[in-house]
């Protein structure tokens, strides 16, 4: 526990020692704020109902969209750049365990997952000049998101573990989430019902429209924490057979 | 078994391919608890594979395969693993932290002055020269004092002063665990290691007491004599005399090689004086290394 503690916080450390992050949250704001600006000059009656209908719905739904192409890229280095400088092998001959050197990595990312999504909060303080209230609404888009975020980590940190160039990992994560998010579309193509649903719910599609609808559904939760764990476990035995 | 104590680790049978390509082929190490070991070899000769497979980084095949349970590495790669956004002192306290168990491990002010890493410990890595910086990466290696510490061309880069201090604090570390170093350095390794193994092409060529080595592959004595009045016919007879090859060096200077070694020496003064030849400097050439190196390696 211990152990993890300092790794975790070396990783942050060095995370926030970067302009990569700062890039990347100003560039997130300004894309995340301009989705949001175009929709709420689309509002022609202010009431929460409509708020919510045509200005958070659509903007998260966007920004869920844009996730899929910024988790890659922010994933893309954790541990190509550890084979590349070999301190990779500094950390697996240490008495670090498997689990530790991943989870180290994971929670960083998801340290720097609240930072960026904490831009998103100016949302509801802009809209409660005009009198929006439902601040739980938010709340759920929020873990939603966020939950979304943990499960793309954990994919692109699969792929910065199986791949050897920062290229390679983000063509390889993205062409991963992309075939998730896809996969609702195909399987209404499907004829068998029972087959079309159980493909339906592996799809990550599949799983924002309640958070979109300010429910928090337990399948959903279960799904999404279910989905990292499985591919963080698969990364960490990766780590576990190098050894 | 007495032999497990004698030894930390021992392989047999060591092999280990790339694809197509064998770049190890049954070798047998053994690794003794103490002292300096020194691996020589060409580029790919396969010093750096053999140092990962020893240290389980890469898969390989191996007949036998025993480590002393609970044995700590210390690993210096030949490529430093640094973390170079992290300052001196950070670093050496985040690799103790993670590596240390026994307690006895050394502190981080007392690494940094025997490293002579003082000046430069609240520095970034990244902005270090590469020598300080195979500095910082050897502290780090040392810091908890491992059993073994295996480095991988550890004088690369390092100024002579830095390697003299680093063969010193070798020969110090190498009085209670065992150490493990690779070069094509050669005279680097000729004067600290107890022992040194000639890996070529994947196989051991050689493997032993430095002395030893010397020994079993030359026989020979060569002497380096300079001559004020040194003549062709001179020169001729002594040849004949002593049966022993002749080369000129430069001018005046004449190397005399011969395969029997007893009392060649003295059998080469007498004949110089019979030829009558003014001897201005004369000395024993000793075998380097080097030249064992190449002769070992020659195809």
């Amino acid at each position: 526990m211990k152990l993890l503690k300092i790794l975790a916080l070396k990783e942050i450390r060095e995370v926030f020692n970067r302009p990569m992050i700062y890039i990347f949250i100003s560039i997130f704001s300004f894309i995340s704020g301009s989705i949001f600006y175009g929709n709420l000059l689309t509002l022609n009656e202010v009431t929460n109902k409509n708020i919510v209908d045509v200005v958070l719905a659509p903007t998260f739904s966007a920004i869920n969209f844009l996730l899929i192409f910024f988790t890659p890229v922010l994933t893309m280095g954790a541990f190509v750049n550890e084979k590349k400088n070999g301190t990779l092998n500094l950390l697996m001959l240490s008495r670090l365990k498997s689990s530790q050197i991943f989870l180290g990595k994971y929670i960083s990312f998801l340290v720097q997952g609240l930072l960026i999504f904490s831009t998103t909060l100016v949302f509801p303080i802009i809209l409660k000049f005009s009198g929006f209230n439902d601040m739980g609404m938010i709340f759920t888009y929020l873990i939603g998101l966020y939950l979304m975020y943990c499960a793309f980590v954990s994919i692109g940190l699969f792929c910065s573990l199986i791949s050897k160039s920062a290229v390679t990992s983000i063509v390889m994560s993205f062409a991963i989430l992309f075939s998730f998010m896809i996969l609702f579309t195909t399987a209404a193509l499907i004829d068998n019902v029972m087959i079309s649903q159980i493909i339906q719910y592996f799809s990550f599609g599949g799983h924002i429209y309640y958070f979109s609808r300010g429910a928090i559904a337990s399948f959903d939760i279960v799904y999404l924490i279910s989905f990292s764990g499985f591919f963080s476990y698969f990364s960490i035995q990766l780590l576990e057979v190098k050894r | 078994m007495l032999e497990s104590n004698d030894y930390l680790i021992q392989i047999k049978g060591l092999s280990k391919s790339y694809s197509d390509k064998d770049v190890l082929r049954e070798l047998d190490i053994s690794i003794p608890t103490k002292g300096i070991h020194g691996f020589l070899g060409n580029n790919g000769a396969g010093k750096s594979t053999l140092m990962k497979c020893i240290l389980e980084l890469i898969d390989f095949h191996a007949h036998e395969f025993t480590k002393t349970p609970g044995l700590e590495i210390g690993y210096l790669a030949e490529i430093p693993a640094l973390y170079e956004d992290m300052k001196v002192r950070d670093y050496l306290e985040f690799v103790h932290s993670i590596y240390q168990s026994k307690g006895d491990e050394l502190e981080t002010d007392h690494l940094i002055e025997m490293c002579a890493l003082k000046e430069v410990s609240d520095e970034t890595i990244a902005k270090l020269s590469k020598g300080y910086k195979q500095r910082v990466a050897f502290a780090g290696a040392i810091s908890y004092r491992p059993n073994l510490i295996i480095l991988d061309e550890p004088f690369v880069g390092l100024d002579p002063h830095m390697v003299m201090k680093m063969k010193e604090l070798l020969n110090e570390i190498a009085k209670t665990s065992s150490v493990f170093l690779s070069s094509h350095q050669l005279n680097d390794i000729s004067d600290i290691c107890d022992t040194v193994t000639i890996i070529h092409n994947g196989v051991i060529v050689k493997s032993g007491d430095i002395k030893e080595i010397h020994k079993t592959l030359h026989h020979s004595v060569s002497v380096e004599a300079e001559f004020e009045n040194a003549t062709a016919d001179a020169l001729d007879r002594i040849q004949k005399d002593l049966n022993c090859e002749i080369e000129e060096k430069s001018s005046g200077i004449y190397l005399f090689t011969s395969s029997e070694q007893e009392n060649f020496k003295s059998l080469l003064s007498h004949s110089f004086i019979k030829a009558e030849l003014i001897v201005l400097s004369q000395r024993e050439v000793e075998v380097k290394l080097d030249t064992l190196f190449k002769e070992a390696t020659k195809e």
